[in-house]
Order: C-alpha cells, then sequence, then structure tokens
C-alpha cells in the first residue's frame, strides 16, 4: 500500500493534465522557489523563468516524480539547478565584460525592504560578503540561512555529502566572518565571533 | 578544520540570517509568471498522458479524429493504425505468411 504526502494526490492529478493541481502546488511553492532563484541568481528576470521552468517541468514529469515524499526537495533541486546553470552563463558572459562585481552591488541595494534601512550598512555588509561566496557555497548558506532547511535536506537536494554540506558551510562562515571584522564596527557596535 | 574554529553560531548565524531574509523574504514573483506557465502547461499537454498500449492507442486515435473535416477515408486509415498499434503480432504474423 502507497501512503501518499499530502501533495500526492495532486501530483496524481498532474498525471491526468489537469492544470488546476499545478496551480495548486505553484501557490504552495512559488515563494519559496521564487525566493531561492532570486537569491542565488541576484536578478529577477531569471528568477521568474527559474520558477515558470521549475514548474513546467514538474508538470511535464509528474509521471516520475514519487507521491510518497514531500515535493519541495525536488522543487528546490531543478531551482537550484536552474539557477546554477544560470549564473554560470551569466558568469562567463560577465568575465568578457568585466562588470560582474559593479552588477552584484547594484543589485543587492535594489532589494533592501525600506524597513531595514536603520541596518542597512551591516546588512549590506552581509549580502555583498554572501554574493561573493563561490556559487556552491552561495547555494548551501541560502538553503540553510533562508530556507532554513536541514544539512540533510540540503545535502539530498544538491546530491552531495553531508560532509560537504558541512565543510561549505563552515568555510561560508568563516568567509562572512573575516568580511564582516575588516567592515565592522559599524555604527559604534564592535562584533566579535569567537 | 574544527569546531572550535567556526565562530559563535548564535550572533553571525542570526546576523546572515535576518540580512538574507530583509533581503529576500517579502519578495513575490509577478502575476505574470503564472499565466505563463498556465499557458505553457495548457499548450503543452492538458490531456491526460497515455500510460498504456491501450491509453496510447485512443489517444492517437483522438489526435486522428480531431481534424476539422475528416473524412470517411482518413477514418478508415485511423482504424487501419490503430489495429496496427494493438496488434502489431496478428500484423507481423499475416506479413511473414503471405510474403512467404
Amino acid at each position: 500500500m502507497v501512503i501518499h504526502h499530502p501533495d500526492g494526490p495532486l501530483i496524481l492529478r498532474l498525471r491526468e493534465g489537469d492544470v488546476d493541481a499545478l496551480g495548486e502546488l505553484y501557490e504552495k511553492y512559488k515563494a519559496s522557489v521564487y525566493r531561492t532563484a532570486l537569491a542565488i541568481t541576484r536578478d529577477r528576470g531569471a528568477a521568474e523563468d527559474v520558477l515558470q521552468e521549475s514548474f513546467l517541468r514538474l508538470f511535464t514529469h509528474a509521471h516520475r516524480i514519487r507521491t510518497d515524499v514531500p515535493l519541495h526537495p525536488w522543487l528546490y533541486r531543478v531551482a537550484v539547478n536552474l539557477s546554477y546553470t544560470w549564473v554560470k552563463k551569466q558568469q562567463r558572459q560577465q568575465e568578457r565584460a568585466l562588470d560582474g562585481v559593479l552588477e552584484g552591488l547594484v543589485a543587492s541595494l535594489h532589494f533592501l525592504p525600506e524597513q531595514w534601512v536603520e541596518q542597512r550598512e551591516t546588512q549590506e555588509a552581509i549580502q555583498q560578503a554572501v554574493a561573493q561566496l563561490p556559487l556552491g557555497h552561495r547555494v548551501v548558506v541560502v538553503l540553510f540561512y533562508l530556507e532554513e532547511l536541514s544539512l540533510k535536506e540540503i545535502a539530498e537536494i544538491l546530491g552531495i555529502p553531508e560532509g560537504t554540506v558541512k565543510s561549505r558551510l563552515h568555510y561560508a562562515r568563516r568567509f562572512l566572518k573575516e568580511a564582516l571584522e575588516g567592515r565592522l564596527p559599524v555604527g559604534g557596535v564592535v562584533y566579535e565571533f569567537t | 578544520m574544527s569546531s572550535r574554529d567556526l565562530p559563535s553560531p548564535d550572533l553571525l548565524d542570526r546576523m546572515v540570517r535576518e540580512a538574507l531574509q530583509a533581503q529576500f523574504a517579502g519578495v513575490k514573483p509577478s502575476s505574470r509568471v503564472w499565466r505563463r506557465i498556465r499557458r505553457e502547461a495548457m499548450r503543452c499537454g492538458s490531456r491526460p498522458r497515455p500510460r498504456g498500449a491501450m491509453e496510447w492507442a485512443s489517444a492517437l486515435f483522438a489526435l486522428r479524429s480531431e481534424g476539422p473535416s475528416i473524412g470517411r477515408e482518413e477514418l478508415l486509415l485511423a482504424r487501419f493504425g490503430l489495429g496496427l498499434f494493438l496488434f502489431p503480432d496478428v500484423v507481423t504474423l499475416m506479413t511473414l505468411r503471405f510474403g512467404w
């Protein structure tokens, strides 16, 4: 007897070509998929394209998706892979144009909500430091801090050992710590992370 | 690399989490994304996906009979095609027997 995950019946409906079922899953997962894609690509248009392609793949590959496990790891995996591909392509183009750093800085300022203006300097420093992480490390940071997934879940989504996730997170923390200590104190407060 | 090298998780982790959530937590895709997805999904197959041979055959027949002006000859051809699809062994046997 197959025990369906709560998303299971919707996936079964997808297999029958039910677009309304796709709509229900889209409403449930669009925010997390879009947020993850945006945090990795740092480009709204690219993130929307990733979101669209992820859900179209969900629709066309529904017959291959298990109904007895949560759907979100599958969606994260597709979105991360698509974002990864987009970033790599952009990096190749930016290497030729030599304007990647400036675009990253502009993008990081663009997404700051107004209510966080008071902490802008510190948060900008963190956001810029995260943006400067190597892509593989940035993805782990996004999934861990933004999506609040466990190391095990991240390992499954990225298809890498849990130890690799841990070491990437360790490297990222050390990088962020050094980046922040180089910039701080901000607003008269000295941060020590020891 | 040991756990002693790690910064205190409390402050750094909290700051990173807050910074990322401040940057991305409230973001939403535009409504046109769903419209595009829906349109593409409808285009690429809102009809049920056939699973078995019978369902594939009926799907093929359904496709054939959806033409705007299907005639008797086309219908016969479609049914013959369906027969070939459903009973390939019989057709193979007949072909071999008569051909031999």
